[in-house]
């Protein structure tokens, strides 16, 4: 009876410690295992506590690691995501997202609250936001065209030939 | 234009600050379904939802009116206007809110990434951005003939962490004539209000003015407007047929010139119906959209008059 007890209990500690995250070579998590595929634990990761590339984050959930999101995996390598958020114009942000390829155009456009196109650019390959591997996009006034942009939240659209890429949003603060 | 639009014209492109940050009016979207339909025009509903638009036009309105308007753009944003008014011996009061919401904005970090030697983007979460507008209205008969609204507006908005209020007047006059109701809709008309936000920063109340006819003509109503907003002439029309054959169903045309967030025009035009059960009325109206995985925009709106 103890032996049952004890193989009980190990099992309990033991297949737990078999869920594991798995990373990139970039040392980003990009999705974990689970012990027992039959059971739905398909939930967001929750962290604790991670000493990870020099940073420490603790708390919060972590989101869009293990998938692309909204964006199309066999392109968008990162999600596209803009960091701060919320920005304002005077200070800037960055949009920022990981291509795997560089042969082709991309479509940007961003839309406000009432539903109109704002802004449309192009993404041309091996250029600023075109190019294969992480891409670092700079949103400033000049990124806009020198127009003010009201506090709010704007949503984009990365697109291909008129097909969708990856779609997102991001708030403004002024 | 004649020689007096043009003067006003001109005393307005002094008085309004070309390059300021103003705070986006959500209302610019619609009131509700009829005012879409009928391309944001002014001065012709009559039920509660009137306290967003022209107050004064509250003289039509019944002893009691209640009107819901929802709707969900872009399947992100939600919009919300809920009012209630009421008929009294002292005049028309009416209260109201108008709510705008997105959730689930990626909350994010920057990572350095020391194999690549660059800062990447990561989402740590989310958050949820409001935008509240909370109406008290008022209108009365002045002079017999005209009708005089005016309403005080309290902005709140909250992006995240961060949080904004502010406040202004709207004023409104509906005047009639031997053939046509002319309707004057001011929005914000205390100069330099602001809208304060908790990092200090502040975004200016744009002065709106609407001059609006509403023509009957057989069993038509024809709504041109002017309006004039941030330095531009935006022009609307509306048309609204009401059988008299079916009294109880009306057909909705509208076109529209709207600003979007960045101050840019657009046009639009628009379609709509309503059906009136009693003392309910239904309307919807639908417009095409510009994102590029919708292909239109549907508004329902409901309004109960006792």
């Amino acid at each position: 009876m103890k032996k049952w007890v004890i193989f009980l209990v190990y099992i309990l500690l033991y297949f737990p410690a078999n869920a594991e995250l798995a990373i990139n070579d970039s040392n980003n998590f990009t999705g974990y295992r689970h012990f027992n595929p039959q059971v739905d634990i398909d939930k967001n990761l929750l962290l604790i506590s991670s000493q990870w590339a020099g940073i420490t984050l603790t708390g919060g959930n972590i989101q869009g690691l293990s998938a692309n999101g909204n964006a199309n995996q066999s392109f968008f390598t990162n999600p596209p995501l803009v960091y701060p958020s919320p920005f304002n114009l005077r200070d800037g942000g960055t949009l920022g997202y990981g291509l795997s390829r560089n042969d082709i155009s991309l479509d940007f456009r961003i839309y406000d609250m009432f539903g109109y196109e704002v802004l449309q650019k192009q993404f041309k390959p091996n250029q600023v936001g075109g190019y294969q591997g992480y891409n670092s996009v700079i949103l400033d006034n000049a990124f806009f065209n020198n127009k003010s942009l009201p506090a709010g939240v704007y949503f984009f659209v990365f697109l291909e030939n008129d097909e969708l890429l990856a779609k997102g949003k991001f708030a403004v603060t002024p | 234009m004649n020689l007096i639009q043009s003067i006003i014209v001109i005393v307005l492109l002094f008085i309004t600050p070309i390059r300021a940050t103003y705070y986006m009016l959500m209302t610019d979207l619609g009131v509700s379904a009829q005012s879409i339909a009928l391309g944001n025009t002014h001065g012709y509903i009559t039920s509660s939802e009137a306290i967003f638009s022209n107050p004064a036009s509250m003289l039509n309105s019944n002893d009691y009116s209640f009107s819901i308007f929802s709707s969900k753009l872009m399947n992100e944003i939600e919009y919300l206007q809920i009012s209630l008014s009421s008929e009294t011996d002292f005049g028309s009061f009416g209260a109201g809110i108008y709510h705008q919401k997105v959730t689930d904005i990626p909350a994010t970090i920057l990572v350095y990434n020391t194999d690549r030697g660059l800062d990447q983007v990561y989402q740590l979460g989310s958050y949820d951005y409001k935008n509240a507008l909370y109406k008290l209205a008022y209108q009365a008969p002045i002079f017999n003939q005209y009708s005089l609204g005016i309403s005080y507006n309290f902005y709140s908005i909250s992006i995240d962490t961060y949080t904004g209020a502010g406040s202004n007047f709207d004023i409104g006059v509906l005047i009639p004539f031997k053939y046509f109701n002319l309707s004057i809709y001011n929005q914000n008309i205390i100069p330099n209000r602001r809208i304060h936000y908790s990092n200090n920063q502040s975004e200016l109340l744009p002065f709106v003015t609407s001059t609006t006819a509403i023509i009957p003509f057989y069993d038509f109503t024809i709504i041109p407007q002017l309006t004039y907003q941030k330095s531009q002439l935006l022009k609307s029309t509306g048309l609204s047929y009401r059988p008299s054959f079916l009294p109880f169903f009306d057909i909705l045309l509208g076109y529209k010139e709207q600003l979007d967030y960045t101050s840019d025009k657009h046009k639009k035009f628009t379609f709509g119906f309503g059906l009136t059960f009693f003392t309910l009325d239904v309307y919807y109206a639908y417009e095409r959209s510009d994102y590029f995985l919708k292909d239109h925009n549907t508004y329902i709106s409901l309004n109960y008059q006792l």
